[in-house]
């Protein structure tokens, strides 16, 4: 009784164990076999990541270089952007619908100033994501190319998506691109009144956009030079009220300041 | 701003002048920095944070920021610092006293 126990333990043994090989076997031969199932996504993320990479160590090098050196090797060594080109090209031609690709056309945008991107790339971009949120990222990478068509564009996606999320987006990335540029203060303007009255609540990563400009702009027409400095009625730090207009009659240099 | 503010006081002092400041810093900082920087004159405190009431509806986003406002209380200058603003103030008192009185 004893013996035969002791075979039968013996013999569920070895079963357990053969079975255990051949499940950890085929689970590798699965493994080799089917070529890992990798996303758009991860395949666009995974070029972008190798590009950075080489950006980093090629800075590093410059870095380790004698000052006289530094220029001639920036020159000739600069990462070139071409092949990362052509392999995110590669994922958005045969990804048309997937979304992920946006963050492969904004990548393109940004290396080749918007020249990667081409007419049918942008109608494909107003066919499928005019009213995709995800567009929203690609609007100031658009943006800071410089590049007439991409401009078009982000002109197009503030005037036509069905989103008004997306269309105030596109607005505030035209208004920034012009912040400051004298020539066409006048384009800014106009801008910045349509997302103050028309999009009151923009918000942009979690900053209140609109409410900003509103405040900078009246701020601009209340505080400017020749106007009446606005009251204050405060108090110092000891809780002794005081007012702005208890020194009319002198010249105030009003100094906002801190001593940190 | 503290040694140059300290001495454009000292030669305003019979001249209708002040500065008036208006404090971002936490009160302890505040009243430290007073002590310390041995300085005389006025300042709002704002609450002691960036984003006070005052520095909010001024639109001051960046320190110091300055506003030079005439007697009449109408604002003549903004960011002006060192000589320019000793010109500015100097430019305003002759104003003052040039304009026949009232």
């Amino acid at each position: 009784m004893n013996r035969h126990l002791q075979n039968l333990r013996y013999f569920f043994h070895m079963k357990l164990k053969i079975f255990l090989l051949a499940i950890t076997t085929a689970s590798h031969l699965a493994i080799a076999q089917t070529p890992a199932q990798t996303s758009p996504e991860t395949e666009i993320n995974d070029i972008i990541n190798a590009h950075r990479t080489e950006l980093f160590q090629f800075m590093k090098n410059v870095r380790a270089l004698p000052e006289e050196k530094k220029e001639e090797f920036r020159q000739s060594h600069s990462p070139k952007a071409d092949q990362y080109v052509s392999a995110l090209r590669k994922i958005i031609d045969t990804n048309l619908k997937d979304p992920a690709i946006l963050n492969a056309y904004g990548w393109i945008a940004q290396y080749t100033r918007g020249t990667g991107l081409n007419a049918s790339d942008y109608a494909h971009l107003t066919e499928h994501y005019l009213n995709d949120p995800k567009i929203r990222d690609l609007l100031p990478p658009l943006i800071r190319t410089q590049n007439k068509e991409a401009h078009d564009f982000v002109q197009q996606v503030s005037e036509k998506s069905s989103e008004k999320e997306i269309r105030g987006h596109a607005l505030y990335a035209l208004a920034m691109n012009l912040d400051g540029n004298e020539a066409r203060v006048d384009e800014y303007n106009t801008l910045i009144e349509k997302i103050i009255n028309d999009y009151p609540d923009l918000k942009i990563r979690g900053r209140h956009v609109a409410k900003n400009l509103k405040t900078e702009r009246d701020a601009a027409i209340n505080l400017a030079i020749g106007k009446t400095a606005p009251e204050i009625i405060g108090a110092d730090v000891d809780g002794n009220e005081m007012k702005l207009s208890d020194y009319r009659g002198q010249i105030v240099v009003l100094d906002f300041w801190g001593h940190w | 701003m503290y040694p140059h503010g300290r001495s454009l006081v000292a030669r305003m002092k019979d001249k209708p002048f002040t500065i008036l400041g208006v404090n971002s810093d936490s009160a302890e900082a505040y009243k430290k920095a007073i002590k310390e920087q041995k300085i005389t004159w006025p300042s709002f405190w704002d609450g002691g944070t960036t984003s006070g009431p005052i520095a909010r509806e001024w639109a001051v986003t960046s320190w110091p920021t300055i506003y030079i406002i005439d007697a009449k209380g109408v604002i003549r200058y903004k960011n002006t610092r060192g000589k320019a603003m000793d010109q500015a103030v100097d430019t305003l008192i002759k104003e003052m006293e040039s304009a026949p009185a009232q």
